[in-house]
């Protein structure tokens, strides 16, 4: 069964969460714009789109400003009087005042009063008595009892500093009249609210304005003034900061340039509405669905650029909204709806690539570590004391415990213990921060505690070690243990630091996953915590770190085991490229002359094996189309004697996900080759072989008496003599032919592999021959000739060691070549007996003195040719099979060999 | 008695004199018996005496040992039609079964093979049709 994860992934529950934060994060930022909480970032984009809107828009027509100097104080000489015459000339819609004239006659009021076209601002301020009651300025007492058209002036609001609105009447405490500029225009065509946002955009430079001395002085220009509305009112002075509006965020606006904004605003009909809440909802859903809806398609990258671009299209959108349609929509809102729904995305994918980071590093290692140490081991309820009676078993132990450090604490607590508890440790020895485990520590390896006992008590033969258990550089524990001494103590075995090393860090090894699967549990944040709580780098760092530490060992483990079988092995892709070999194909193939990652597979199969290039094709096909295995005999280049066995067969691995009967289950990743040396077994082969021609050939033989004699007894006519020497024949070669076959069956159940004499039955003209083989290119060298072609058919075998004999051999054959001379041949000769074979070997050749020769081949003295040291040996051997090497030598003429071989089997 | 004008070697019996050549004793003394209750007249030898004997006294017919300690077969073949000029058939018979035997024991002068444990009967037989 695959192993399960520790978290599965759910990702209905993290769609769930994508639907509830894109609702939050709607209804967060509307409630917060509704509750005025972006209303200093609006204003601020809201003016930028204002200067930068329309800057070629065409300055209204409708008003012309007559301003006069605010300094130069009151009027006595009659010019409100000769404006006036002068602007009712001239045929202009409406005249308004921003005030009342105060030194005027009471004439001036009447001729306006009946004019009908004449507006007078009448200001409102605070009272100072009551902060909310308005205060209205008195009329001046030329007015009083004249029925005046009104509007009321009252300084504008201000949102931050700047002012981008203005009344359309005010309802205040019973006061309810219209402003100055909604006084000039019918009821039905002021704005239904009571304030309106002036439309500044084109209006940086104020509306068109005139002089009041000009207009004194009688050059106004008709066209300027007919059907136009006529605002008068002060200039802006020297000394005052004006009104800032979103056009002049530096120099202030006159109030008469303000007054003009807002009634050119008003008589346009073009005053800037904000959008309804309703609207600015369903904006900021759009945004948040929009983006969601994206980010199930797109990448990060990508869904980065859209939420970019939407933001840009928003900021375009309000300006031409403002422009074209003088709405505005909440740009802030729908920026920051932008942003927050971004960072929740953003947020959200990070959640999930995390959990599936971890899952997957998890499973790799959980799966690679089920193959040594279950799953299971840390489900039980107590995974070590099968551990614990391994390490007793194996070494031997009189106890052992297992301590662990204390996470907050300088103290060690136990984790397991056998035939033993902490209780015996002595309660000062539990420091780990003191000796004798910052002694083990320092030495990062096992110590004797020999100084002081560390056990309360214990028996006098016992010798207490204690081993730090470190894995990933980090201390995970202690294991103290004792152990016997004395004779065959393990102890005193070699590598026995090595082998404590080793379980050590196996033990290491288990704490550390302990200690990864119980961080791994407690330390993920669960639920909605996951997106609230950002996992602290050092913590996700410090698993992966761990996850792949384990990993690495894994595959560590995998390639020292890779390394360290016997066959050779090499992995090839579906296109015969080489994947991946072990030390021992590398090895041999290097030492053949073949690239190890330079050789296709199908280049491998034709210089190894005796398959051609369309053969090796074949095979491949069948392989990769019928997925059959295929061996074939192999050498390498180089190596003609040594005989492989080369393996070709798919590298499958079982995929679980598939079900069906039909098909096929396993996916196949590659080519793998293994190469088997199979010399031995090989020429074990040959040796049965020709014990077995030999038994035939005896067989035969010793069944013709045998069948002479039957045929003879079933005659009627044979003498009584004869029929006793038949009788005689048939009982005596039956019972040797029994004996034969039963020694020669001995021989044949022999495994010279693991045999303590590697001695066989073998055919001495065929080791004579392989010999001969492996001499020919010094032969070849020396241009001297080995003839082996006369030898007669030879029927019986020599018992003999089957790699010693052609040693022997070929030592013989090497001492005469070195001593031909050249263009020569030797002279071998073999003579067959009953009991044994006679081998005759000469040359023509140099030779040394007779004396010398035999000292050399059997004397006592120390000889430094190593042939000669060889055959010594080989004499040795000889003799103690039965067998005999002499030897003769003289000057000028060359040397001589005779080799005497008993012929026999093994068993005899 | 040996005829002058080398027709068929037989004894004054008139029973073919067959030469028998064989390292196993106990074979050559079965066959021997056997062929003479058939009618000939059989001697054995080994292969010490067997090239002394031929030259002395060649039989109508000669079954020899293909291979055998101090026996070189070919050889012997080749001796026996080259050098002692014997011109009778030769039956080779031989405890070596090997696929290459046959036709080398013909291209040496052997006229037939038999290989053992060949039945006296069937030897019997053999002989008969070279003889004939």
């Amino acid at each position: 069964m695959p192993p399960q994860p520790l978290r599965r992934a759910r990702p209905g529950a993290l769609k769930y969460f994508s639907i509830i934060g894109g609702l939050i994060i709607a209804i967060g930022v509307w409630t917060a714009g509704a509750a005025g909480l972006f209303r200093l970032p609006d204003a601020v984009f809201y003016d930028l789109c204002t200067r930068w809107g329309a800057a070629h828009r065409d300055v209204s027509n409708q008003v012309l400003l007559i301003a006069f100097d605010p300094l130069s104080g009151r009027r006595h000489d009659g010019s409100w009087e000769r404006l006036f015459d002068e602007l009712t000339s001239l045929g202009p819609r409406k005249i308004l005042f921003t005030f009342l004239p105060r030194d005027v006659s009471p004439l001036f009021y009447e001729r306006a009063a009946a004019q009908g076209n004449v507006i007078f601002g009448r200001r409102i301020s605070r009272s100072p008595e009551r902060s909310d009651a308005p205060l209205l300025e008195p009329l001046p007492p030329a007015a009083e009892g004249v029925r005046l058209s009104l509007g009321f002036v009252a300084a504008p609001p201000a949102d931050y500093g700047v002012h981008r609105r203005q009344y359309v009447r005010f309802e205040r405490d019973g006061l309810k009249a219209p402003s100055l500029e909604a006084a000039a225009l019918p009821a039905t065509a002021r704005p239904a609210a009571s304030l309106f946002r002036i439309n500044f955009i084109g209006k940086e430079r104020g509306l068109p304005t005139v002089s009041m001395e000009r207009a004194l002085m009688g050059d106004l220009v008709p066209a300027l003034i007919k059907d136009r509305y006529v605002v008068i009112g002060p200039g802006k002075s020297p000394f005052e900061t004006g009104y800032y509006t979103p056009v002049t965020p530096q120099n202030g606006m006159s109030s008469l340039q303000l007054h003009g904004c807002a009634l050119d605003t008003l008589l346009s009909g073009e005053w800037v509405t904000d959008v309804s809440q309703k609207t600015a909802l369903a904006l900021i859903g759009g945004i948040v669905l929009f983006l969601l809806l994206i980010d199930r398609f797109v990448g990060i990258g990508l869904l980065t650029w859209f939420a970019l671009a939407l933001g840009a299209a928003l900021l375009g959108a309000a300006w031409l909204c403002l422009s074209l349609f003088s709405v505005w929509i909440p740009a802030a809102e729908l920026l920051l709806t932008v942003l927050l729904t971004l960072v929740f995305i953003l947020r959200s994918r990070s959640v999930r690539q995390e959990e599936r980071l971890r899952n997957l590093l998890f499973q790799a290692s959980a799966k690679s570590k089920e193959r040594l140490i279950p799953e299971i081991f840390y489900e039980v309820d107590d995974p070590w004391t099968p551990i614990m009676v391994m390490l007793d078993q194996t070494l031997d132990l009189t106890r052992s415990i297992l301590l662990e450090p204390f996470e907050k604490d300088h103290r060690v607590r136990e984790i397991k213990a056998l035939k033993c508890s902490i209780e015996d440790i002595h309660e000062r020895r539990r420091d780990y921060h003191r000796p004798p485990y910052s002694d083990a520590i320092r030495e990062n390896g096992m110590i004797r505690l020999d100084r002081r006992p560390f056990f309360k008590s214990g028996p006098p033969e016992e010798r207490q070690y204690m081993a730090p258990l470190i894995y990933a550089g980090r201390l995970l524990g202690f294991w103290v243990f004792g152990m016997k001494t004395g004779d065959g103590a393990a102890a005193d075995i070699p590598n026995f630091e090595a082998v404590i090393s080793d379980f050590g860090g196996r033990i290491g090894e288990l704490l550390f996953r302990r200690e990864h699967r119980r961080e791994h549990r407690f330390s993920t944040p669960k639920g909605w915590r996951r997106f609230l709580w950002p996992a602290r780098p050092k913590v996700l760092d410090r698993e992966l770190y761990k996850i792949l530490l384990l990993l690495e060992r894994r595959l560590n483990l995998m390639d020292a085991a890779f390394d360290n079988t016997g066959a050779a092995v090499a992995m090839y892709d579906h296109f015969g490229q080489i994947l991946h070999l072990n030390k021992r194909m590398a090895d041999l193939m290097n030492a053949s002359d073949l690239l190890p990652y330079g050789t296709t597979v199908i280049e491998f199969i034709k210089r190894t094996t005796p398959a051609a290039a369309s053969e090796a094709r074949q095979i491949l096909r069948q392989f990769l189309f019928e997925r059959r295995t295929a061996i074939l005999p192999a050498t390498l280049p180089g190596e003609p004697n040594r005989q492989y066995r080369l393996g070709i067969r798919a590298l499958l691995l079982e995929d679980q996900t598939i079900q069906s009967d039909f098909a096929y289950p396993f996916h196949s990743y590659g080519i793998l080759l293994e190469l088997d040396e199979i010399t031995d077994l090989q020429l074990f082969n040959q040796l049965k072989t020709e014990l077995l021609n030999a038994v035939d050939h005896r067989l035969r033989r010793d069944l013709a008496p045998i069948r002479c004699a039957a045929a003879l007894l079933s005659r009627r006519d044979l003498p009584e003599p004869d029929r006793k020497r038949a009788e005689a024949v048939l009982d005596r070669r039956m019972d040797g032919l029994a004996a034969y076959i039963h020694q020669a069956g001995e021989d044949l159940r022999k495994d010279i592999f693991t045999a303590r004499s590697k001695d066989f039955p073998i055919d001495p003209v065929q080791a004579l021959q392989g010999a001969a083989e492996a001499i020919g290119d010094r032969a070849g060298s020396r241009k001297v000739a080995v003839p082996l072609g006369h030898f007669p058919d030879t029927v019986n075998l020599v018992c003999a060691d089957p790699e010693r004999l052609p040693a022997i051999f070929q030592t013989v054959l090497t001492v005469l070549i070195d001593d031909a001379v050249e263009n020569t041949s030797l002279q071998i000769d073999l003579v067959e007996t009953e009991d044994e074979f006679i081998f005759t070997f000469s040359n023509t050749g140099f030779g040394m003195p007779d004396s010398i020769f035999k000292e050399y081949l059997s004397g006592e003295t120390a000889v430094s040719s190593p042939e000669f040291q060889r055959l010594r040996t080989g004499a040795a051997e000889l003799e103690r099979g039965g067998g005999k090497l002499t030897g003769s030598s003289e000057m000028g003429v060359g040397i001589r060999f005779i080799l005497h071989l008993t012929s026999r089997l093994c068993t005899l | 008695m040996i005829a002058t004008d080398g027709s068929a070697m037989t004894e004054a019996n008139g029973k073919p004199r067959i030469l028998i050549i064989d390292s196993d004793e106990d074979f050559r003394e079965m066959i021997r018996l056997y062929l003479a209750l058939e009618g000939y007249s059989p001697s054995a030898v080994d292969a010490v005496d067997a090239v002394v004997r031929v030259r002395s006294d060649p039989p109508e017919l000669i079954v020899a040992e293909w291979t055998s300690p101090l026996l070189d077969g070919p050889r012997f073949l080749k001796w026996l039609r080259e050098e002692a000029g014997y011109d009778r058939p030769v039956l080779v018979l031989t405890a070596l079964k090997r696929a290459d035997i046959e036709s080398r024991a013909i291209a040496a002068g052997a006229d037939a093979v038999l290989f053992k444990p060949a039945g006296p009967a069937a030897i019997a037989a053999r002989i008969s049709e070279l003889i004939q």
